[in-house]
């Protein structure tokens, strides 16, 4: 199809009718004009739905019929029309048949001018966008309330509105071999290590698929282990969090249609921290943040601790608690590993359920989920009131991991504990724990292990289970190899 | 570019990898060997070995420098061909058994302990099981997570001491010199090869970032080792005084056992057992990784992840061997005392054989 135009309107209007099936679809409009000041045809084209009718009307058909200014000066035609006659700030030239369908596929409209081997292309994309809004699912109390939406530009803008240098690069690469996408890679040019971005670049050149449908598609294709529980790239709404990973040297991917910018490498680090850490004062941010960890080792442990202490290890408890549990447990039928598997899995398709139910009926699941699990199984002897409160509070601790894809992780990661710590107490739970700590550790994103920089122990900022002050953190991490180290000069150095 | 997967490791994670080595050996079987030949006085034993053996770890470091290869290269560089390979097939040999031996006995203390219903073969397997796939995911990750554990087990050990103060009793410190200086000297030096087995850990020198990192971290984390093991054998023996603590099995366990956290842990060993098997797999991951090395280098094989399987399959089905916890003390007695001997004289030998080469080129 890659054929160029040739210099017969009407050849190349017939052809690009049948590009689009026309006129058994609707989707191609039509418009001839005569450009009396040339003496020649023209044809205007533009989709349906994806070119804004006022744009063309007021840019192209009414400079094209009205009487201009200037007279023809110029040898070529088309580049007379651009310089001179069209009204619109973007506008260029091509002469393929294929770029003609790639612009009107993106909204934009194309002129073909009689006698001419090249058309015009001029800018008029209207697709619908969503007002910018709050943060859905990565929620501040204090600090910028933007979050992205579907429109790529939008979202660009949003990142180039907080970080106002010419050293911000975006390409646009193009993956999906049928219906081609575009994705924009960002990064700061002195700040990012060429290295890696290489490496992004290559991993988005690699892919191979007719269509990637969406950002967190290309997440996974990217990805070198399709299969581990870890994620190797995390997902942000925010744009002041895209803009601080930016400016640690991390590369950012974005693609239209997804109001999520993709981020790549990342650590365990990343996927802990939230926004709001950095935001509230030193003390708030780190108590924030000391609490998450709390949450994901509660998440991680407290079911497996509690079967481990209960079955194997009673000896833990003092003898009052120990009997108060046992004395709970007396009446229920079933091993102690069984009812916590079946709470757990009953919390999880609460959980589920949760996100798929109707709102209009969502608060009907709390009471179904305090009432019947709570309550009701208590008194029936299916559950002990002790195990409620285990499951409970590691339901409400697995709520504090901030990223989705890591929360999954966890909360599977939980139910491998859960099993080895039936089998052998603390001695399989804690053998479990180391196995599950080297994979993590020996896990890497994007050539950056998980667990950088603390293992491998690189000098960085020390924004790790707790963060310094704003003003000492200093130092942007090394295990991205950034090209400027530091981000703020001592006070001697600046003095000079 | 980004280099932080080459296979190498950085100071902090060598100097961890140390401590899980030889510092924690008062988790073990090895304070039952020290408090028999040191009697109440073996806290020193460790400190004495440590002088005893300073020579041979200058030595050795200084030969490293100089010639700049692993501990293995040096010995073929040195000994040549054919007399290398019978050392570091001795060295193989003595190390296998003695892994092997150790896997049992940690099987056996938790047998013991904690669970006495489970055959000690599923144990060992377990153990083995862990270690081996902490070992296949390289060196790296086990510096990785030697690092990463560290803080939280000084912070254990930290609780540990303090919620045993109680119970000492600082009069069981004395007779300070136990059995009399000279029998403590003595038996330090029989005793060495607690010690002397972190200069196998020196076949790691091409792995380490920095050559001057190797150095400083060896010396640190051997002297650090050593204060550790004092400081715990002291603790044990002011706990449970000389000769209870030579008679009860596992020392350390049974230290565990006397923590109490306020009213809502009566008995912390079930948490001190879980944190020990974790150290544990890190501990057997090096000695597993190191006996790769070795036997990579015996047949003149690349390194690979892949000899751990049957390296470790075999340590399994040897550590069933033994009948009983007795026989297995005989068994460690007789290694660490020919290995003491052994890596003493093998690093003077590769320094004699050194200064000869080279008053023989001049």
């Amino acid at each position: 199809m890659n054929t160029t135009l040739t210099g017969h309107l009407l050849y190349n209007v017939d052809k690009l009718k049948n590009i689009f099936h026309y006129p058994q679809s609707k989707a191609l409009y039509i418009r001839s004009v005569y450009l009396s000041f040339l003496k020649r045809e023209a044809v205007v084209f533009f989709v349906e739905g994806a070119a804004e009718i006022k744009t063309i009307e007021s840019r192209i058909l009414t400079p094209f019929l009205s009487e201009p200014v200037q007279t023809m000066d110029d040898d070529d035609i088309i580049d007379f029309l651009i310089e001179e006659i069209l009204t619109s700030s973007i506008c260029k030239k091509i002469t393929t048949f294929d770029a003609a369908v790639n612009e009107l596929i993106n909204g934009n409209t194309v002129i073909f001018i009689e006698d001419e081997r090249a058309a015009i292309s001029v800018v008029t994309d209207a697709f619908k966008d969503r007002q910018i809004t709050e943060p859905s699912t990565e929620f501040v109390i204090k600090g910028p309330k933007e979050s992205f939406n579907e429109s790529m530009s939008t979202n660009c803008s949003l990142i180039r509105k907080r970080i106002k240098d010419p050293n911000l690069i975006s390409e646009l690469l193009t993956v999906g071999d049928r219906e081609p996408q575009q994705v924009t890679v960002m990064y700061i040019k002195d700040v990012a290590d060429d290295g890696l971005v290489k490496q992004v670049k290559q991993r988005v050149n690699q892919i191979e698929i007719d269509v990637v449908i969406d950002l967190t598609i290309l997440e996974h294709l990217i990805e070198k282990r399709p299969y581990s529980l870890i994620p190797s790239t995390l997902t942000t709404e925010r744009p002041d969090r895209t803009v601080s990973f930016l400016r640690e040297g991390h590369v950012v991917l974005l693609m239209e249609g997804s109001p999520l910018a993709l981020i790549v490498p990342i650590t365990f680090w990343s996927l802990i921290h939230t926004a709001e850490d950095q935001y509230l004062r030193w003390a708030s941010g780190n108590f924030t943040r000391v609490i998450r960890l709390i949450a994901l080792v509660i998440t991680l442990l407290v079911p497996s601790v509690y079967l481990a202490v209960t079955t194997f290890h009673p000896e833990m408890f003092p003898t009052d608690l120990m009997l108060a549990i046992a004395a709970s447990r007396e009446r229920i039928p079933i091993p102690a590993f069984w009812e916590l598997l079946f709470m757990e899995i009953t919390l999880e398709i609460l959980r589920e359920a949760g996100i798929r139910i109707p709102t209009v009926i969502g608060p009907t699941i709390g009471i179904v989920g305090t009432i019947i699990l709570g309550q009701a199984a208590v008194e029936a002897n299916i559950v002990s009131p002790i195990l409620v409160i285990v499951v409970s509070i590691t339901g409400l601790a697995s709520f504090a991991i901030p990223d989705i894809g890591f929360n999954i992780a966890v909360r599977i990661t939980r139910f491998i504990f859960l099993i080895s710590a039936a089998a052998m107490g603390f001695l399989g739970l804690s053998l479990a724990f180391i196995v599950f700590l080297a994979y993590a550790a020996s896990y890497s994103s994007f050539g950056v292990p998980f667990f950088a920089p603390l293992a491998p122990s690189l000098p960085s900022s020390n924004d790790l289970y707790t963060r310094p002050p704003v003003q000492k953190q200093s130092l942007r991490p090394f295990h991205l190899f950034p090209k400027d180290k530091q981000r703020m000069k001592n006070r001697k150095e600046r003095n000079k | 570019m980004i280099k932080l997967n080459d296979g190498k490791i950085g100071a902090k994670e060598f100097f961890a990898m140390i401590i899980f080595m030889i510092g924690i050996k008062f988790k073990d079987g090895t304070p039952e060997l020290l408090y028999e030949a040191g009697k109440n006085a073996a806290w020193m034993m460790p400190l004495f070995s440590l002088v005893f053996l300073l020579v041979p770890f200058l030595m050795l470091l200084s030969l490293l420098k100089k010639h700049q290869t692993g501990f293995l290269e040096l010995i073929f560089k040195l000994t040549g061909n054919h007399v290398g390979s019978i050392l570091i097939l001795l060295l193989f040999v003595l190390f296998f058994g003695s892994v092997t031996v150790n896997y049992r006995s940690h099987a056996e203390i938790i047998s013991t302990l904690f669970f006495t219903k489970t055959p000690v073969a599923i144990l060992v397997f377990v153990i083995v099981a862990a270690s081996l796939y902490i070992a296949y995911l390289g060196l790296e990750t086990i510096g990785r997570i030697s690092w990463l554990i560290l803080p939280t087990f000084f912070a254990l050990m930290i609780v540990l001491i303090a919620f045993t103060w109680r119970q000492i009793n600082w009069g069981f410190f004395f007779p300070i010199e136990g059995p009399g200086l000279a029998a403590v000297l003595r038996e330090s030096v029989k005793h060495s090869a607690i010690i002397s087995e972190v200069i196998l850990l020196s076949a790691l020198y091409p792995f380490l970032q920095k050559e001057r990192d190797f150095r400083s971290s060896f010396s640190i984390g051997i002297v650090f080792s050593c204060i550790q093991l004092a400081v715990f054998l002291v603790l044990l023996v002011l706990v449970f005084d000389f000769p209870g603590v030579a008679n009860i099995n596992f020392p350390y366990q049974q230290l565990t056992r006397f923590v109490t956290i306020g009213p809502i842990i009566s008995h912390a060993e079930g948490l001190f057992l879980g944190f020990w098997s974790i150290v544990t797999a890190i501990h057997f991951a090096i000695y597993l990784i190191l006996l790769v090395f070795l036997f990579a280098r015996l047949l003149r094989l690349k390194e690979n992840a892949r000899l751990l399987i049957p390296l470790a399959g075999i340590i399994f089905f040897l550590s069933l061997f033994p009948e009983n916890v007795f026989q297995l003390t005989e068994y460690r007695k007789a290694y660490i005392a020919f290995k003491s001997w052994f890596a003493f004289c093998l690093v003077i030998l590769l320094w004699v054989l050194d200064k000869w080469k080279g008053w023989k080129r001049q």
